[in-house]
C-alpha cells in the first residue's frame, strides 16, 4: 500500500516539484558559479609543494544564512502544498474513505517530500562542482567531486531540519497562510541573531583563520554542533505524525 | 434484523461547544436510513463519526461491529461513502482517481471495479478528461461512483442529490431501491426521489436527535396520518378540504391529506357534504415528519 500511495503523492506534487528543481538549479549553479563563488583551492605554491592530487581541497563555499534565506521559503511552500491540512482536507477526506491507514498517508507524503527535495539537491551539486572548476573537471572528472559526500551530508541535514519544521507547521496550522508565515518569520528572526551560523548546517568554519573554509576537518564538528537542531526537528516530526494520525478531519 | 450501526451516548464537542449531544441510534441491516435536520444540526459530524473521520468526545460508536475511529481501514473494506465536500485532486483524470481509490480500498481488480461503477453512473463518457475541467455535477457523479466501489454492504451518502442531474438521481434511486440487501444512510435535503424508498428516518436539531425510527413508527409517534382519498367528485372534495384548512395535495385522481386527525373524521366530513369517497392510510411524507418533529420540539 505504501508504494501505491507514495507514487500517487509524488505525482501529485510534480508541478511544484518542477519549480523546486529549477529553483535549486538556479540557486546552486548560477549563484555559485557566477559572481562571488569561492572555490577552495590552496595557493599554487602550496599545491605544488605538497603535491596534492587535484580536487582534494576543492569545495563550493557558501554562507549558511544565504542558503536559509533562499531555500527555506521554497521548501516550506512545497511541503505545505503537498501536506497542508487545509489545502488538502477535502482530498484527504476522500482518500480516507478507504482502507488506507493515516500513518501510511503520512509516511508516503513525507517520503515524497524527502525524495523530491533531496534528489534535486544531489543533481544540482553534481552539476555545480564541475561548473565551479571546469578545468579540473576536464582533467579529472571524478576528482572534482572529492568533497561532495561531506557537503551533501551538510546540505541534507539542513534540508532535513527545514522539512521537519515545514511538515510540523503544515500539520499544526490549518490555514496555509499561517503555516507559511509563522515559521518563516520565526526562523528569519533567529537567523538574524546569528544562531544559524553557529548551530545549523551547512556552517563554514575558517580553519585556519584567514584561509577559505575547509570541510575535511570540520564536517564532524558541524554535525556535532547541529545535533540539537537535528534532534529538535526530529521531535517536531514525531509530533506531526501523532497530530496527523489523531486529528479530526473536519 | 441485525444492527449495522449502533451509537450510544455519543457526544462531540468542538472547543467546548457541543456539536452532538447524547446521540443514541441504531440502524438496522437492509434499511434505507434518511438523516434530516436544519443546517448546522450535526448531520455531517454524525456521519463523520460513523465513517471514522472524527473521534467522538464521549460515547460508543460501532459500525459493522467495529470501532470506526480505531478500525476505519478495516471497516472500509465493507463500507462505501461520499461526503458533501467530496474533493478530488485536480491534477489527474476521473479514471485514474477512481482506479486509485479502488486500490486504496484493497480491491483485487481496481481497473475492472472502477469501470463497473463508472458505467453504472455514466462517468465513463468523460472520465479520461482532467478533473479540473469537470463541472460540479460531473464531480459529484465521480464521488457517488466512488461510494459504490466494490459493492459495499453499507453505503453512506451525504447530500448525494445536490448538483446531480435528474437522470443520475433516478439511477441512484433505482440502485438503492433494487439492492435491498444493502444498508444505506443518506443525509439529504433533496428527498423527492428518496422519500418513497426511505424505510427509516432520524431528525436532528442542534446536535440532538428529535425523533428516530422506522417511518411508520415515527409517524405514529407524531400522530401523523397521510390519508389518500379517492372520489369521483375531486373538485368539490378539494374545495371543502381547503376551506377547512387541511394540508391537501392532489395528484393523478387522488387527494392526499396529511393530518394528525383520524381518517374517520375526514370521511364523515365528506359524507356530510354528500361526497362518496374511499380512504386509505399511506405512509406520511418525510417532509411532513421533518416539519412536524421540528415544530413539536
Amino acid at each position: 500500500m505504501f508504494f501505491k500511495v507514495f507514487s500517487w503523492e509524488f505525482q501529485g506534487g510534480r508541478r511544484p516539484y518542477m519549480v523546486l528543481l529549477l529553483y535549486f538549479l538556479l540557486l546552486l549553479t548560477v549563484h555559485f558559479t557566477i559572481g562571488e563563488v569561492e572555490v577552495e583551492v590552496a595557493c599554487e605554491s602550496y599545491y605544488l609543494e605538497y603535491d596534492y592530487p587535484p580536487g582534494i581541497v576543492i569545495d563550493v563555499d557558501w554562507l549558511a544564512e544565504d542558503i536559509w534565506w533562499f531555500a527555506f521559503p521554497v521548501v516550506l511552500a512545497y511541503s505545505i502544498s503537498l501536506f497542508s491540512y487545509e489545502l488538502d482536507t477535502g482530498v484527504l477526506e476522500t482518500y480516507l474513505l478507504s482502507s488506507v491507514k493515516r500513518s501510511t498517508i503520512f509516511t508516503a507524503k513525507l517520503s515524497a517530500i524527502f525524495t523530491a527535495i533531496l534528489l534535486p539537491l544531489l543533481g544540482c551539486l553534481l552539476l555545480s562542482y564541475p561548473l565551479a572548476d571546469p578545468l579540473l573537471f576536464q582533467h579529472d572528472p571524478m576528482g572534482v567531486y572529492i568533497n561532495l559526500p561531506p557537503r551533501l551530508l551538510l546540505y541534507a541535514s539542513m534540508l532535513y531540519i527545514m522539512i521537519c519544521i515545514s511538515v510540523f507547521s503544515a500539520t499544526v496550522f490549518r490555514k496555509p497562510l499561517y503555516a507559511f508565515i509563522l515559521p518563516t518569520v520565526t526562523l528569519y528572526i533567529l537567523n538574524m541573531t546569528g544562531i544559524f551560523k553557529r548551530y545549523i548546517p551547512p556552517s563554514c568554519f575558517y580553519y585556519p583563520p584567514g584561509f577559505p573554509c575547509s570541510l575535511g576537518v570540520d564536517v564532524m564538528t558541524v554535525i556535532e554542533r547541529s545535533m540539537p537542531a537535528i534532534i529538535f526537528s526530529t521531535i517536531m516530526l514525531i509530533l506531526s505524525y501523532f497530530i496527523f494520525n489523531r486529528k479530526d478531519i473536519v | 434484523m441485525e444492527e449495522v450501526v449502533r451509537l450510544e451516548g455519543l457526544w462531540k464537542l468542538y472547543g467546548g461547544n457541543p456539536a452532538l449531544r447524547n446521540i443514541n441510534l441504531t440502524i438496522p441491516e437492509g434499511s434505507m436510513f434518511l438523516l434530516m435536520g436544519p443546517n448546522g444540526s450535526g448531520k455531517t459530524t454524525l456521519l463523520k463519526i460513523v465513517l471514522g473521520l472524527v473521534k467522538p468526545t464521549r460515547g460508543v460508536a460501532r459500525v459493522l461491529g467495529l470501532d470506526p475511529w480505531k478500525k476505519r481501514h478495516e471497516m472500509f473494506k465493507r463500507v462505501g461513502a461520499m461526503l458533501e465536500r467530496h474533493s478530488m485532486p485536480k491534477w489527474t483524470t476521473g479514471r485514474r482517481i477512481l482506479e486509485y481509490l479502488a486500490k486504496l480500498k484493497g480491491l483485487r481488480e481496481p481497473r475492472k471495479e472502477a469501470l463497473k461503477v463508472a458505467k453504472i453512473f455514466e462517468v465513463d463518457e468523460y472520465w479520461d478528461r482532467n478533473i479540473s475541467t469537470y463541472s460540479a455535477g460531473m464531480l459529484r457523479k465521480i464521488a457517488v461512483a466512488h461510494a459504490f466501489l466494490g459493492d459495499p454492504e453499507l453505503i453512506v451518502l451525504d447530500e448525494p442529490m445536490v448538483t446531480l442531474d435528474k437522470q443520475t438521481r433516478l439511477i441512484l434511486r433505482n440502485i438503492i431501491r433494487d439492492r435491498k440487501d444493502r444498508t444505506y444512510i443518506v443525509s439529504s435535503h433533496v428527498v423527492m426521489e428518496l422519500e418513497e424508498i426511505a424505510t427509516h428516518i432520524a431528525v436532528l436539531n442542534r446536535g440532538r436527535i428529535v425523533i428516530a425510527g422506522s417511518i411508520r413508527d415515527v409517524a405514529e409517534k407524531l400522530g401523523l396520518n397521510r390519508i389518500m382519498i379517492k372520489t369521483s367528485n375531486m373538485e368539490r372534495a378539494l374545495r371543502i378540504l381547503v376551506e377547512k384548512e387541511y394540508d391537501v395535495r392532489a395528484s393523478s385522481g387522488k387527494i392526499i391529506v396529511e393530518t394528525a386527525q383520524s381518517p374517520k373524521i375526514l370521511l364523515e366530513l365528506l359524507e356530510k357534504e354528500n361526497i362518496e369517497a374511499s380512504i386509505e392510510i399511506v405512509e406520511p411524507s418525510v417532509w411532513s415528519i421533518y416539519a412536524k418533529s421540528l415544530l413539536k420540539q
